[in-house]
């Protein structure tokens, strides 16, 4: 597969750098999904305010 | 078809990039002014973190795009991926990328553009099929003509119509009991 060729040519990170990824990674999980949902709710919203939309 | 996808992918990404990197030039497509305004949002509002992975990105743009791949395999390590984690992943490379022109690596947002564009149409090509590509992604956010500005005044309207009606009835009552 192309993407883990790609991950096998990756450098391998330093332990610190590992754990700013995982931090990295966590922070943008819960924004990602808490603006997942508020938008899952503006559209909702629209829907049921402006159908015609 | 997975080519064109990836295409479609990089040239969005590498639109944005320039756009957040100060490009005054107009969005090439609808698509690539819904991704612009949404990412521009949600980077006004999460401002504080972003700006807190700036120094993440190192000089060599080869080592930003090892390190924003390895923060996407695990960005969907728990739930899988949805269209909030992916533009939180875009406005993250947009970060790194700009932290790289700004150090003077001018072909650093190209890099990165052509590296996520690569994990995304390869990788979670099947999502982004599945969820019906970028047309999807203009749909979710609201890309179809109305801008989210409007669509939430119009909501905040209704709202509001619906809460002064509320205590309209609810001060009538008052008075007729």
């Amino acid at each position: 597969m192309p993407g883990r060729t790609l991950r096998k040519t990756a450098p391998p990170a330093a332990p610190a750098e590992r754990e700013a990824v995982a931090e990295c990674a966590l922070q943008l999980r819960r924004i990602g999904d808490k603006w997942d949902l508020r938008q899952k709710i503006l559209n909702l919203l629209t829907k049921l305010f402006c159908p015609e939309t | 078809m997975p080519g064109s996808l990836k295409e479609e992918t990089a040239l969005l990404l590498e639109d944005y990039f320039q756009h957040r990197g100060g490009g005054a030039a107009l969005p090439p497509s609808p698509t690539a002014a819904t991704l612009r305004r949404a990412a521009a949002e949600l980077e006004r509002r999460e401002r504080p973190f972003f700006r807190s992975c700036a120094p993440l990105a190192r000089a060599e743009p080869r080592e930003a795009a090892a390190l924003l791949e390895r923060v996407a395999a695990q960005l969907e390590a728990d739930g899988g991926l949805n269209w909030g984690r992916l533009l939180a992943l875009v406005v993250f490379a947009g970060t790194l990328a700009a932290a790289l022109a700004e150090r003077g690596c001018g072909d650093g947002p190209r890099c990165l553009a052509a590296a996520l564009a690569a994990y995304l149409a390869e990788e979670r090509g099947e999502w982004l099929e599945a969820h019906g590509g970028w047309d999807g992604f203009c749909r979710f956010f609201g890309g179809h003509g109305s801008q989210t500005a409007d669509q939430s005044s119009t909501i905040s309207n209704a709202i509001m119509a619906a809460a002064g009606f509320g205590i309209a009835g609810l001060a009538f009552l008052l008075v007729v009991r």
